[in-house]
């Protein structure tokens, strides 16, 4: 179950509600309880006996942290628990993520020495693990550094790691933002219902109009031989997939926000219009918002951030953008988009500040805008195919396309693309507008569900139209869901 | 909007906008996609036409070697009397995946229906096999969703028992499984508009090919004659080196090995003659003749299991015109193996024609 599964929409989410709401009128720890048992019946739908990992991870933090309040603890003892924390969560991420990377690795140099051949183990990736292992990590180091709780009830705990909406794919939430909204006073409104409606049926047109149509452009483009050969092809598949998983990844935040608002709990905004960005800096506080400040407050500090001098602050650039990159999977070109962000960040700052720079900018600085615009989309939509390619030999001759040494015979872009044509690339120009509407008025969902009662149903009722006509034969899964 | 009164009147208005809207477009868009982009959807359509018409009515239906075969206006030239010949085969088609017609055929006002048997048509389908081919062939399962979204309750029958269990989730017995198959043609339908629209901006040949809409005034010349059998004769077109190579060909024998019973598609052939005989229609079982290298090759008694289930059609109340078998059939008259070309069409046309209006008029 995911939420683009109709049974989604037609049993589990009123029958939440419905109990929920029943239980809430009793206390608030019964609805919360309620929220913890369907959020497990959730992750049951999705990944089955995996569940066992999300409450081993939920039970480690919860008894590292009541470990590290332990009065008169020494500094020594609360950090080796933080480790015990840290090596519990990331070993579950290593083991399903990347021991085949490593056994790999191991045979390859085995194979030189002539040494012995380990069987690959080819293990299930549980749905949602790279992000409720952070979620429920980060409460631990948040506690080591604070050494002040947030959550009095490990139901409390329980349902801040596994709350569903936000379970396989973000936004990863923080403990004191989940704790103020799980135990604030909260109603079942009809406003929240609009509110929750809006954002999601807003996330299904992403996803399901969007997002599965440029796909489909993409896989035809990646997959041909010749098409990676032409620059046209690889610029326009390369645009594609930018905004293909641009509206993947934020229909599902915007469904998730929709669902947790039925509940009256907010969930905090994970992208900004990150096609905007007028420079690298300025894409990552727009892009997977949660994401990045999590690498920044748990990573990016942890290697010295920036109070270490302007070496060590570059290196802890690189080094965490590497490892946002290998977070993604244990695959070669995650890595290398890792790596390439990091260097891209470290040339922005070192040209940004340079002399020369700065006059360009106070003479001419509506140039400047365009060009800083333009520069920055260029090098994210490359790093956008570095991304997509995992083929190797693909990647190299697409990157070569990309920098504009390929060939440029439009009828060959044309002939690469799948039957629907047309209709994808107005859906591409619709989504460009709205990118820049949303921009500059605001985002639409907001706006929509702040319209009065007949235009906000008509609309709802037109995108749900939208939706049920533009939708391919064929839906795919959310790709951050592979993450 | 903050009362539950007033949501209540959100989630109809919600509703109605949504059903209505996507019945319009799916039933504007998709259903004319259907029509107009493929042969094999628009067979109700064709009925409905045929229904209008005041003229004694013959339908032919069958494969690509019955639409191949039969020029309706040529036929209608040959009689004396006022009957209009219409061509309804399809290529690959057959008594399984034509039965979804009958009952429409059969409460129309067609006078004859002519039904082609072939050696082709008489084989056990067999799904597992299929899908564990490397590309597993979807023909049927477009022609069951085809055929089934364009219908209406009238056509449900008798044929929905002799689909096959395996076959039946494909299909749309509901509206709401009509609407969701018919979503596909709206966004292909959306996709042709667009095309057309570009195309007609920039002049750059990227119009569809399409069949002519109903309400169009070579509708009815396209029933009767379909604009593929103008192909050009494969055959004829061959340089004598060519001819042998293909003749050469042959010899590795027919792949037809038809049976004499216990398939699917018999059990659908006798439906529609069944159906079609109590419904009153004239029933004429047509079997189309082959190019004659193709007899050289022949294995003792391989199409036996194709005499003798004409011989079992015989029970009923049907004429036959059976040229499977006829040898006066001559090398010219064929475009490829299996098919007439259009001097093949004549020949058929001078044939049948009299054929038909003989048991019209007596």
């Amino acid at each position: 179950m995911d939420f683009t599964t109709p049974s989604y929409y037609g049993i589990f989410l009123p029958v939440i509600l419905l109990f929920a709401f029943n239980l809430r009128r009793r206390s608030l720890k019964s609805e919360t309880v309620s929220l913890l048992i369907f959020s497990y019946i959730f992750f049951w739908y999705s990944s089955g006996w995996y569940v066992l990992l999300l409450l081993v991870s939920t039970l480690t933090d919860w008894v590292v942290v009541q470990k590290m309040l332990t009065s008169g603890l020494s500094d020594l003892r609360r950090k080796k628990w933080l480790w015990v924390s840290i090596v519990v969560n990331l070993g579950f991420l290593f083991i399903f993520k990347y021991l085949d990377m490593l056994i790999d690795w191991f045979n390859f140099f085995s194979l030189q020495m002539e040494g012995p051949d380990l069987p690959l183990q080819h293990l299930f990736l549980p749905v949602g693990i790279s992000f409720y292992t952070f979620q429920s990590m980060s409460y631990s180091i948040d506690v080591y550094r604070t050494q002040e709780k947030t959550f009095d009830t490990f139901i409390q705990f329980s349902c801040y790691v596994s709350f569903f909406p936000q379970l396989v794919a973000g936004p990863i939430v923080r403990a004191k933002h989940f704790h103020s909204e799980l135990t604030k006073e909260r109603n079942f409104t009809v406003l929240n219902l609009k509110i929750g409606l809006a954002f999601i049926v807003f996330g299904l047109v992403k996803k399901l109009v969007v997002a599965d149509n440029l796909g489909l452009h993409v896989d035809e483009i990646f997959s041909s031989a010749k098409a990676v050969e032409n620059t046209i092809a690889v610029m326009y598949g390369s645009l594609c997939f930018g905004i293909q998983i641009y509206c993947d990844f934020s229909a599902y935040t915007d469904i998730a926000i929709g669902s947790a608002i039925l509940f009256g709990i907010k969930l905090p905004e994970n992208f900004n219009h990150p096609y905007l960005s007028k420079s690298p800096q300025e894409f990552w506080r727009r892009w997977h918002i949660t994401l990045s400040t999590w690498l920044r407050d748990y990573v990016y500090i942890s290697f010295g951030g920036n109070r270490k001098g302007i070496r060590r602050m570059y290196l802890a650039l690189f080094a965490t953008m590497a490892l946002g990159g290998i977070w993604h999977g244990a695959s070669f070109n995650f890595l290398l988009w890792g790596i390439v962000h990091g260097l891209i960040l470290i040339s922005h700052r070192l040209i940004s500040g340079t002399k020369r720079n700065i006059q360009f900018r106070d003479r001419f600085t509506k140039i400047h805008l365009v060009v800083s615009w333009a520069a920055t989309q260029y090098l994210v939509f490359l790093t956008w195919l570095i991304f997509r390619v995992q083929d190797t030999s693909v990647l190299f001759t697409s990157l070569k396309s990309f920098l504009l040494f390929g060939d440029y015979g439009i009828m060959a872009t044309y002939y690469a693309l799948p039957d629907i044509k047309f209709l994808t690339f107005l859906i591409l120009i619709a989504f460009v507008l709205s990118h820049l509407i949303g921009s500059k008025y605001g985002c639409l969902r907001t706006k929509l569900s702040e319209l009065k009662l007949v235009p906000y149903s008509v609309i709802i009722g037109f995108m749900l139209t939208a939706i049920f006509i533009l939708k391919p034969a064929e839906i795919s899964t959310f790709i951050y869901f592979q993450f | 909007m903050e009362k539950w009164s007033e949501f209540i009147v959100s989630v109809c208005i919600i509703c109605l906008i949504f059903t209505s809207s996507s019945y319009i477009l799916t039933d504007t868009i998709g259903k004319e996609e259907t029509l107009t982009s493929t042969r094999y959807g628009f067979v109700y359509e064709a009925i409905d036409h045929i229904d209008n018409d005041d003229k004694l009515s013959v339908v032919g239906i069958g494969s690509s070697m019955m639409e191949q075969a039969f020029d309706g206006n040529c036929m209608a030239n040959n009689t004396s009397n006022d009957i209009a010949f219409y061509n309804l085969g399809m290529a690959a088609s057959r008594s399984y995946t034509d039965m979804m017609m009958i009952p429409r055929l059969a409460s129309s006002t067609v006078d004859v229906v002519m039904i082609e048997v072939g050696v082709n048509l008489l084989f056990q389908m067999d799904f597992e096999k299929d899908q564990q081919r490397e590309n597993p062939d979807h023909y049927v399962e477009m022609r069951l969703r085809i055929g089934t979204m364009m219908q209406e309750e009238q056509d449900k029958g008798d044929w929905i028992d002799i689909v096959l269990p395996e076959h039946r989730k494909w299909l749309d017995l509901n509206a709401i499984q009509r609407a969701e198959d018919l979503q596909d043609y709206t966004r292909v339908g959306i996709e042709n508009h667009l095309r057309s629209s570009v195309s007609n901006v920039y002049d750059i040949g990227l119009t569809p090919n399409k069949i002519p809409s109903p309400d169009s005034d070579e509708y009815d010349d396209y029933l009767q004659t379909p604009r593929s059998p103008t192909a050009p004769s494969k055959i004829d077109s061959m340089t004598k080196e060519e001819l042998d190579q293909y003749n050469e060909s042959l010899e590795s024998g027919s792949s037809y090995r038809p049976l004499a019973n216990g398939t699917a598609n018999h059990e659908a052939l006798f439906y529609e003659v069944e159906t079609l005989i109590a419904a009153g229609k004239q029933v004429v079982i047509v079997t189309l003749p082959h190019y004659k290298e193709v007899y050289k090759h022949l294995d003792d008694g391989q199409w036996d299991g194709f005499n003798e289930t004409l011989q079992d059609l015989g029970q009923y109340d049907v004429s036959f015109l059976n040229y499977t078998f006829d040898t006066s059939w001559q090398y010219y008259h064929f475009g490829d193996r299996n098919h007439l070309d259009s001097d093949g069409r004549k020949e058929f046309c001078k044939r049948v024609a009299p054929e038909i209006e003989q048991l019209l008029v007596s």
